[in-house]
């Protein structure tokens, strides 16, 4: 595609333009490497940042956005590469030297005490002091009220940041940079937890940031948003840069092609379904976050459902499974009612769900490899309560042979796998069951292209062994790859359904997209297809 | 055990590397809390053969088993809990109100079954409360049981104003606490073998039983054995009961050694025994713990006690010792899983 022909333009001319007022860039990255065990999180890549302009990062998942930023915060040291900042070679090891550096980073978490007000937060860990020694308070309002004015913020400076909403903490964060005279200021997703106007605000406040001369560093998978703010964009792609443009001389297509990249083909190995009775059927669900669903799954079929973040795509899999609150409708699996909020109950009539997050509710991480494997069908491998141990181990061993998992012994914490091989344990667990469906939220989430692969192939099997499954994403080449039909959710209903032929790119995303503001269709249709297609950061 | 080989047939079929066995056993030997502790019984063991004369005499060492046993019994019980990571700090108390109960009914009904049977229902009822509050209202176990430690002790003084002697003269009754089940070649006191059996039923438990299985499960990670389909609150409860009811056991055990019951017994016996189950390598983030490791711990604990004693060291030692013994060896396993590269 068009990225091989870019993907060495730092592109001169545009470095050149946009040097011309004679600015040293602020932050200057070449050849930057970063390894993580099994994995190149950063291959050669050179980045900079220059005075009074907003760069914004953009890429899938896994691409190295987040590992590039978390090097400029100073939480990971680099593995090879220069780094200099205002000119000068810096080697951050810890937060403190990057915040010496003048560099502030506003997480999606927010780092802020809620139980102390906006002033002590402002200018938390360097309050103005008395000659004695004790805090100036008069001082330290009167500053934070001159912060917040240079904002156009009108918040009370004595009010406990806990009490304000998601939108003014975040300008709070802000006005602590401000505070500590950042000149690099990088913003992960800043607009995801706010409203059209708090998105307003805030692009005026970086507006004002922008003409103070402070460089700011844009990560965002809303291509729209970009095109609002950006002065230039970086596409990141599994590790590597592939371009440095300015934003007016690219279009929201380049950026998603950029982003893409990969020829997806040969990735899913769809085989023609064998489709047979109704297994899962769905009638008039609603319960928390999901509203009047219904659809079914038949033998032998995969089902995709497609959502942007907070469509509720995963709450909808872990209400069928009785992991949520369902307040009405039925689910039957062949022919017979699953009890709402009872994932046992679930599991017992041949029912599993595979959660998004595997750390925080799927892996028991202490334990060995073994035991996460049987953990949920533990008492077929045991007479009376006595656990068989040799018919465990020699299932157990099994899946590790069947799935490649790569692990030095059954007994190995599952801890210490990779992402890619912890998930492949956790698809071994609901092998073990002889389950008629199995719902997967997100099953390749933060995991390598290979295991991801292996993943499609593995949910291809089930399906022709006569499992009915339920394909939970919010990235559309998967969802197409592997779904022999598509359910598209937006705010916890179901708004369309295509069958494998039917469903485009483009279909399935004006079926997800929030209808936006006054924007004409097309165009709202074409940045929401950018959007997502970018969505999972 | 036939789980040991299993395990490494698998280690063979899977890793395809094979080290020296010996060394791969010292070095597993070392890799656990365990094998420290084993270290330094040994250590301390010739030291106190060979400080004092009658460190290593049938006598010693039968006072030494029968003094750890009360201590041993309840953390048995306590490790089950801590690894389904939950607490109980009301298990001292109970040694005074179970046991002042205890002896009540027995001077009352003059049957030792009946007062033994009591004495475990009512360590039943205390960890069925402890496990109500603790589940039932979401409130952390370290709260609840902290109330239920001086409620139970509060209900030992309201009992009796004094020590509840014995009335009932059952000849059994002081057996348990003094006698002995054979007295050749050695002799072994019933606490003892009270305790072995104790421990051999729970190790089987936790080591061979889908319920021990999912209390690993439980403490390791809630939600995912909720969604795995194991009942969570279930194993949590039998946790609670079990722990309260090996209180019980201990406490009626201790009222047959002092052949009364008294209301201002156990003080400081929950942290004999929580201390005991830390230091045998279970850690109160819950998923992690041995029986094998409690039980060395006790043992180590109570040696170090029964030393000071022999070698007629001040003996409010004994009160401060196991403390410092707790942090050296917390210090130690931070420093071996730094070595192995184990996460917390």
């Amino acid at each position: 595609m068009m990225a091989e022909t870019t993907t060495n333009a730092t592109s001169p001319q545009t470095r050149a333009e946009l040097g011309a007022n004679g600015a040293r860039p602020l932050l200057e990255m070449r050849g930057i490497r970063k390894v993580f065990p099994g994995v190149v999180a950063l291959d050669d890549v050179d980045f900079d940042l220059l005075p009074g302009e907003v760069h914004a990062l953009v890429g899938e998942n896994g691409a190295g956005k987040s590992t590039l930023i978390k090097i400029i915060a100073g939480l990971y040291r680099r593995d090879g590469g220069t780094m200099r900042v205002d000119g000068e070679e810096v080697d951050f090891r810890s937060p403190a030297d990057s915040i010496a550096r003048r560099i502030k980073v506003v997480y999606q978490e927010l780092d802020l005490v809620p139980g102390l007000s906006v002033a002590e937060n402002v200018f938390l860990g360097g309050y103005p002091k008395t000659p004695r020694g004790l805090v100036d308070w008069p001082a330290l309002r009167q500053q934070t009220v001159e912060v917040l004015s240079h904002l156009g913020l009108n918040i009370d400076p004595d009010r406990p940041v806990g009490e304000l909403r998601v939108a003014e903490q975040q300008l709070v964060e802000i006005a602590r940079a401000i505070s500590r005279q950042a000149q690099i200021l990088i913003m992960d997703e800043p607009t995801s937890a706010l409203s059209p106007a708090e998105v307003e605000f805030l692009f005026g406040v970086i507006e004002r940031l922008r003409q103070r001369g402070v460089g700011i560093i844009y990560v965002s998978h809303k291509l729209d948003e970009i095109y609002r703010i950006a002065d230039r964009v970086t596409v990141f792609r599994d590790g590597k840069r592939v371009v440095t443009k300015a934003i007016k001389e690219t279009t929201p297509h380049d950026l998603v092609a950029w982003m893409v990249g990969r020829e997806l083909s040969e990735f899913f190995p769809k085989t023609p379904p064998q489709i047979g009775r109704p297994l899962l059927e769905v009638r008039n669900v609603s319960g928390s976050g999901v509203h009047d669903v219904s659809f079914t799954v038949h033998e032998g079929e995969v089902v995709g459902v497609f959502g942007l973040m907070g469509a509720g795509i995963n709450t909808m899999g872990r209400v069928l499974f009785g992991a949520s609150e369902r307040t009405s409708g039925s689910v039957q699996l062949d022919g017979v009612e699953i009890s709402p909020g009872s994932p046992a109950d679930a599991i017992r009539k041949g029912l599993g769900l595979l959660t998004e997050s595997r750390k925080d509710d799927g892996l028991v991480l202490p334990l060995p490899v073994k035991t996460n494997m049987t953990l949920a069908s533990l008492s077929r491998f045991a007479d009376f309560g006595w656990i068989r141990s040799r018919k465990e181990t020699r299932a157990a061993s099994d899946y590790v042979k069947r799935l490649a998992i790569k692990t030095p012994s059954l007994r190995q914490p599952v801890r210490f796998l990779s992402g890619g091989n912890q998930q492949k344990v956790l698809m071994a667990r609901w092998m073990l069951l002889d389950l008629k469906v199995l719902i997967l939220c997100e099953p390749t989430r933060g995991i390598d292209v290979g295991s991801k692969a292996e993943i499609y192939r593995l949910i291809d099997a089930m399906a022709h062994r006569g499992l009915g499954i339920l394909f939970m994403s919010t990235e559309v080449p998967e969802i197409l790859g592997i779904s022999d039909r598509i359910l598209v959710m937006r705010e916890g209903r179901i708004t369309a359904e295509f069958t494998r032929a039917e469903a485009t790119h483009e279909r399935l995303i004006a079926a997800a997209a929030v209808a936006t503001n006054g924007d004409h269709a097309a165009a709202s249709t074409h940045q929401g297809a950018a959007s997502a297609a970018g969505a999972r950061g | 055990m036939s789980a040991e080989t299993v395990r490494t047939t698998a280690e063979i079929e899977i890793g395809g590397r094979r080290a020296n066995p010996l060394a791969g056993a010292a070095r597993r030997l070392f890799a656990a809390q365990e094998g420290i502790l084993l270290l330094c019984i040994v250590a301390l063991f010739l030291y106190l053969a060979n400080r004092s004369p009658v460190f290593w005499t049938e006598r010693n060492i039968g006072t030494l088993l029968t003094q750890i046993s009360m201590v041993a019994i309840t953390a048995i019980g306590m490790t089950l809990l801590i690894i389904a990571r939950e607490v109980d700090l009301s298990v001292g108390s109970m040694q005074a109100f179970i046991g002042v109960l205890a002896m009540q009914t027995l001077n009352a009904t003059e049957n030792l079954f009946v007062g033994l049977v009591v004495a475990l229902l009512v360590g039943a009822i205390v960890g069925l409360i402890n496990a109500g509050l603790t589940l039932g209202l979401g409130i952390s176990s370290f709260v609840v049981t902290l109330a239920m430690f001086s409620i139970v002790r509060g209900a030992a003084y309201t009992s009796t104003d004094a020590a509840v002697q014995n009335e009932h003269k059952i000849p059994a009754f002081r057996t348990i606490g003094i006698g002995a089940i054979i007295d050749e070649p050695v002799r072994i006191p019933w606490p003892v073998i009270i305790m072995a059996a104790v421990f051999i039923i729970f190790f089987l438990v936790l080591r061979g039983t889908t319920f021990g299985r999912y209390i690993y499960a439980v403490g390791g990670n809630p939600k995912a054995a909720a969604l795995s389909g194991i009942p969570v609150n279930l194993v949590k409860t039998a946790c609670f009961v079990i722990t309260s009811m090996l209180a019980a056991l201990s406490a009626f055990i201790l009222i047959a050694r002092m052949n009364s019951g008294q209301n201002n017994a156990g003080f400081g016996f929950e942290l004999q025994v929580i201390g005991a189950v830390l230091l045998g390598g279970a850690s109160l983030a819950g998923g992690k713990g041995t029986l094998i490791g409690t039980l060395l711990a006790t043992i180590l604990l109570g040696t170090i006690s029964n030393g000071i004693t022999l070698l007629k060291w001040d003996t409010n030692w004994q009160t401060a010792v196991p403390g410092i013994v707790i942090v050296i060896a917390v210090f130690l396993d931070a420093l071996r899983r730094r070595v192995t590269r184990e996460e917390a």
